[in-house]
């Protein structure tokens, strides 16, 4: 278990000891949080920006962290919050990105590509982006925040605030409108 | 759409989002972040560290205006030399009562504490001017007016007056001898 959930669950903070827990949530979960950032932002230097926005937030509420039962979606909370106050750009993106990064896939996969190399390659990740950015708000704040490795749906539920049943269900019909999407794309539509 | 195409599609996004936020950091991020909350402690400690400044420099200033303040101007003595009563007008049958008995029916009554206190109020006051400075008169204001629009008739007037001052000679006092039945002789001029 992380060393800040650990010293959280059990409730032994005193105010004194803030500094001391603020460290060691830095030390274990900012590559956690860094990756919650990456998810919505896609850029690694706004990315690290908004892991220390994150951090200097919880630093300032250092006193509250005696309520704070588990760290992860405490963390990935504020982080998703920072994360979308700091995206410049809106979430959707236009039609045009859209059908340039479809165009990219199916090059790919006319060159042959196999599922695995179409998968990790940029064009891929691009097209995933563009076809995110064009799910309904509620759909892709729960999709975003469950490709970011290790968070369960409850982590997910937490850090946005909603219950655990309806994470699933909401990830559920996101990935059908994806999987859909991206079907299209790959037999020639849009 | 095919089961074979829908399938390979599912096994595309599976695999697309769980590269989707597989991002790792520059080396260091945990070293940065650190360095960069220590700035973050240590800004609020230079903020309070000079916080007494400006508190401080409010005090100086309130010390020296009110060390630089004008002295407030006591209460005025009255001038009993220079200051005479106003002719009394009323008719004699009806006899006037002391000013002093008059000032005390119309003053409600005070304890000794409470005239103590306007007297140690004049002592702080007091100044070190004896007589106190007063305003000017009407007539004083006037003279002053005169002399200022004709200041050499002004002169000439002060000089006409001072004139007989001057000249005016002191004659030494002489006594006659007493004569021997009691009668005093006049004195010759």
């Amino acid at each position: 278990m992380a060393v800040g959930q650990a010293i959280l669950s059990e409730g032994i903070l005193i105010a004194e000891a803030g500094a001391d827990l603020v460290e060691a949530l830095v030390r274990e979960h900012a590559r956690f949080v860094y990756r919650v950032a990456y998810a919505v932002l896609r850029n690694h230097h706004d990315a690290e920006d908004a892991v220390q926005e994150t951090f200097i937030r919880v630093w300032r509420h250092r006193g509250e962290l005696r309520d704070v039962r588990e760290a992860r979606p405490w963390l990935a909370r504020i982080a998703w919050r920072v994360a979308v106050d700091k995206r410049r750009r809106p979430a959707d993106l236009s039609l045009e990105e859209q059908q340039e990064a479809a165009q990219g896939v199916r090059e790919l996969q006319a060159q042959g590509a196999g599922a695995d190399q179409l998968a990790i390659s940029a064009q891929m990740q691009e097209l995933l982006a563009a076809l995110i950015a064009s799910l309904p708000r509620d759909l892709r704040e729960v999709v975003t925040l469950s490709t970011v490795e290790e968070m369960t749906s409850a982590e997910v539920g937490t850090a946005l605030g909603i219950p655990e049943v309806t994470v699933r269900t909401r990830l559920f019909r996101a990935r059908q409108l994806l999987k859909e999407k991206l079907a299209a794309v790959m037999e020639g539509g849009s | 759409m095919s089961e074979q195409k829908e399938k390979f599609a599912d096994e595309i996004l599976d695999k697309a989002l769980a590269n989707y936020s597989h991002a790792e950091p520059r080396l260091g991020l945990e070293g940065r972040v650190l360095a960069r909350l220590d700035e973050e402690k240590q800004s609020p400690a230079r903020v309070w560290k000079w916080a007494w400044a400006p508190a401080a420099a409010a005090l100086l200033i309130a010390g020296g205006l009110y060390l630089s303040r004008p002295r407030p101007q006591g209460p005025a003595i009255p001038n009993v030399a220079v200051k005479t009563n106003p002719p009394v007008t009323a008719a004699p049958t009806q006899p006037q009562p002391p000013v002093v008995k008059a000032a005390a029916q119309t003053k409600p009554r005070v304890g000794a504490r409470a005239q103590a206190a306007p007297r140690a109020a004049v002592a702080a006051a007091r100044l070190p001017q004896f007589p106190a400075p007063q305003a000017l008169s009407e007539q004083d204001r006037l003279l002053l007016a005169y002399v200022r629009l004709h200041p050499q008739a002004a002169a000439q007037q002060a000089e006409a007056t001072a004139q007989p001052l001057a000249e005016m000679k002191i004659r030494p006092l002489e006594i006659p001898p007493l004569s021997p039945d009691g009668s005093q002789s006049a004195p010759e001029r």
